[in-house]
């Protein structure tokens, strides 16, 4: 019989093991998940010469420094203020994402309300499609896109990134799995009581799932935002690229990280607003 | 606060902040792009020029039409204006006709005065020339007058030495001619002695007798009580009797004299001193024989050098008393002609052009009171101006040059054609037609051209650097739209002056009939740059 050592007052060593190790790997993988984005900010306030000292490196691997030896925030300044470049494509990115959200939104609510409230035929044939298409990869959507927004006469401009994110699937499915938690008491008494179709949608569905819009707008604006061949493809024009093309095509090093915290600022502060509904979103649907 | 107001506060402040800095890092970025100035390569010419400077403008066959007077004239009426063309006769300037009374008065008075004053100089003049004369006579040189023997002889007579000071006219010295002697005796006028008549001299202390005749017959004489005749009887071969001796003689038919006489010497002849001085260099003794010319002595003239000087000065130049005769005449002329014109003027009181002429100036006007000097200026030809340039490139002037007269009045410049018509060794003439102000010009250059050669493509001296590189403008497609850039090519450049540089030919980066080239900058350019067009087209 083996005797283990036990705290006054605590749990068994065995019990406070098995509870240590899973922390410790959480906390290990959340660090390495946060890496990046403290590597990014402490780097961002470094001056540009001490980056490009950092990374003009040619041979071997660039040493990891996350202390700046003079903190500054010249790159920002560099951003925001002298070169106008970056919040030109930022704007950008916002008049690309802002009208996907609010298209998604609005396309997905009904959609997933037709799909979750009412019985038709072929109804669970559609949403296989829709789960289908939410899981093909969008390199492989983006020839048959390009063909449609060009025959459409839209090519270089917004609309041909808008319209091909306004209409994707994944925000059917998650608002379908959050509709149809919707008690159908609800609806039908509301049926009962007189109220059409669209009453009951936004009178009803769309408050008891408030979670769900929320976790939809944020997902699909983290994908937007960091979507980058589809307005390679689309948007030939330099001046409409949004700030993921810029980025991921930009070469002056010693400003590279301010941009990234910038260009990382808006979908960090919509996750602070929503984070409670897109956490019980993501537990909900069971996706992302 | 809940978390999730303290997000969309963030967030409100985060955007706020993204859309000041956007508004604010454009207009700061256009701010501090480089402003440029553009422009084409284009076909111009290479002048080579020279400069002439320090010119003196005059008005070509302009003359002055002067009017003296004693005193001031109202102008009743100016008629003429500057540049007006006015045929013989046309009236110019009316004058008050009482005035002129009152000076044609006063001119009589001057003319009076300047008679007696021309008089008086001439007096002057020529009296002061005779004493200078007198002061210098001929043969002064150095200050000395030499003192020469004028004949062969004796110095019989020795009056001065050394240092000795003379007057003009005082006798220096004597010299006898010893080769002839006479004796002078007194014969009864009873004899009838004749000149050529032979005679015997007895010379008792040399005791010898020689032959003589007789030269001269005098007057009668009271001698002793009776009446007598002094006969010079003149030595025939006197040898080597001197004179001084007593001697007598007895005249063919033996005629004897009253008494004995001395033997003298036939010819003497005195020198005197021309001019007062001091004996210097005396160069004989008494009873020393000279020879005919010798330098005997020297005389010492203190003043000659000076009064010699004044003496040349006074008639090569003819002033005396700082004025000369000629401007004593003129002055007397001029009067003379202000009469003239006057007495004409006096009945209408109107000044006429005398012929065909241009008004070049007329610095009179109404009712200004005249007092005398230039009336009015006028050229019988259509004025023209000419500068004559004494300073600048001269070696390659040649004449028919084209040229820009450029001169300065009051800061400001103005500019004129002009061609060369005279070079001569240091100056060049430039005529033009346009040079009215210039009269008043502070200063004045021209630009003569000497050549001009004509190349395809010319850029502004400004824009090509180290006469090698230019910066071309360039185009590119960038986030904030169509950007343009400085684009550092090379080029091949020709000849060259102040403002153009000639290209001959351009890389591939740089075409010479379709990119701008940036011309000007205000701030520091370099390859790549971004710039911002200030002037030049954009296109």
């Amino acid at each position: 019989m083996v005797i283990y050592p036990q705290r006054k007052g605590g749990a068994p060593m065995k019990k406070r093991l098995t509870n240590i190790i899973p922390t410790v790997i959480t906390a290990i993988s959340a660090l390495l998940f946060l890496a990046p984005i403290v590597l990014i900010l402490c780097n961002s306030l470094m001056s540009t010469g001490e980056v490009n000292d950092i990374y003009s490196i040619t041979e071997g691997y660039s040493p990891l420094r996350l202390i700046p030896k003079i903190t500054t925030i010249q790159q920002y300044y560099r951003i925001m203020i002298e070169n106008p470049e970056y919040l030109v494509v930022f704007w950008n990115s916002m008049k690309i994402v802002v009208p996907i959200v609010t298209g998604q939104v609005i396309f997905a609510s009904v959609a997933a309300y037709a799909l979750s409230c009412f019985r038709f035929k072929g109804r669970n044939i559609i949403f296989f499609v829709y789960i289908a298409v939410m899981l093909m990869p969008s390199q492989a959507t983006i020839v048959p896109n390009f063909i449609m927004v060009r025959r459409l006469g839209i090519i270089d401009t917004f609309y041909s990134v808008i319209f091909p994110g306004i209409f994707g699937a994944f925000g059917v499915v998650l608002l379908r799995q959050f509709m149809i938690g919707v008690p159908r008491d609800y609806i039908e008494a509301a049926r009962i009581e007189g109220a059409g179709f669209i009453r009951i949608l936004f009178k009803i569905v769309i408050p008891l799932v408030k979670g769900g819009f929320v976790s939809v707008i944020i997902l699909c604006f983290v994908d937007s935002w960091g979507m980058v061949e589809t307005p390679l493809v689309f948007l030939s024009d330099i001046k409409m690229q949004p700030i993921s093309v810029y980025l991921s095509g930009a070469t002056v090093t010693g400003e590279l990280f301010a941009a990234s915290a910038l260009a990382m600022a808006v979908p960090l502060l919509l996750f602070l607003i929503g984070r409670d509904e897109l956490i019980q979103g993501i537990e909900l649907s069971g996706l992302k | 606060m809940s978390g999730r107001k303290r997000a969309i506060k963030w967030t409100v402040i985060f955007f706020t902040i993204v859309i000041i800095c956007t508004f604010a890092s454009k207009t700061i970025y256009y701010f501090t792009l480089p402003k440029v100035a553009t422009e084409k390569a284009r076909e111009g010419s290479f002048t080579e020029t020279a400069i002439l400077t320090q010119g003196s403008i005059e008005m070509k066959g302009t003359e002055s039409y002067e009017l003296e007077l004693p005193g001031a004239i109202k102008i009743d009426e100016v008629y003429a204006k500057k540049g007006q063309k006015l045929s013989a006769g046309d009236d110019i300037v009316r004058f008050n006709a009482e005035d002129i009374e009152e000076q044609l008065e006063a001119l009589e008075k001057q003319r009076e005065s300047a008679e007696i004053a021309l008089l008086e100089f001439m007096r002057g003049f020529n009296s002061r020339i005779d004493t200078l004369r007198q002061q210098v006579p001929e043969g002064v040189s150095d200050g000395f007058i030499n003192i020469k023997s004028n004949g062969i002889g004796l110095i019989t007579a020795l009056n001065v030495k050394d240092g000795d000071r003379v007057a003009a006219g005082v006798k220096l010295c004597e010299i006898s001619d010893d080769k002839r002697l006479l004796v002078r005796l007194p014969f009864s006028a009873e004899y009838d002695i004749k000149p050529g008549m032979k005679a015997e001299v007895t010379i008792p202390s040399a005791m010898t007798t020689v032959g003589g005749s007789v030269r001269e017959v005098g007057g009668e004489i009271a001698l002793y009580g009776a009446k007598a005749r002094m006969v010079t009887i003149e030595f025939d071969n006197p040898g080597t009797i001197a004179a001084g001796g007593s001697a007598s003689a007895v005249i063919e038919g033996g005629i004897t004299p009253a008494s004995d006489g001395w033997i003298e010497y036939s010819k003497t002849t005195s020198v005197y001193a021309e001019s007062s001085g001091y004996i210097s260099g005396l160069n004989v003794s008494l009873y020393e024989k000279v020879p005919a010319g010798k330098l005997l002595m020297k005389i010492e003239l203190p003043d000659a050098d000076s009064a010699k000087t004044e003496l040349e000065y006074m008639l090569s130049t003819g002033i005396y008393n700082g004025r000369t005769e000629k401007q004593m005449r003129e002055q007397l002329e001029s009067v003379n002609a202000s009469i003239e014109k006057l007495s004409a003027l006096s009945e209408t009181g109107i000044i006429k052009a005398e012929t065909d002429c241009y008004i070049t100036s007329i610095p009179v006007r109404k009712n200004m009171s005249f007092m005398g000097g230039i009336l009015y200026e006028y050229s019988i030809e259509e004025p023209k101006y000419e500068v004559v340039f004494t300073s600048g490139e001269m070696s390659e002037i040649t004449k028919n040059l084209k040229c820009k007269v450029v001169y300065t009045i009051n800061g400001r410049q103005n500019e004129a054609n002009g061609k060369i018509i005279d070079v001569g060794i240091g100056y060049a003439t430039v005529e033009s037609a346009k040079l009215e102000q210039a009269l008043q010009a502070q200063s004045i250059y021209a630009e003569v051209t000497l050549s001009t050669e004509t190349a395809m493509y010319t850029l502004p001296a400004s824009a090509v650097i180290a006469n090698k590189f230019v910066y071309v403008l360039k185009t590119k497609d960038t986030v904030l739209g169509k950007q343009y850039y400085a684009s550092l090519q090379e080029v091949t450049t020709g000849r060259r002056n102040a403002y153009i540089v000639e290209i001959l030919s351009s890389g591939s980066g740089y075409s010479l009939t379709e990119d701008r080239v940036i011309t000007a900058w205000d701030r520091d350019l370099a390859d790549g740059v971004a710039v911002d067009i200030e002037t030049g087209s954009k296109s």
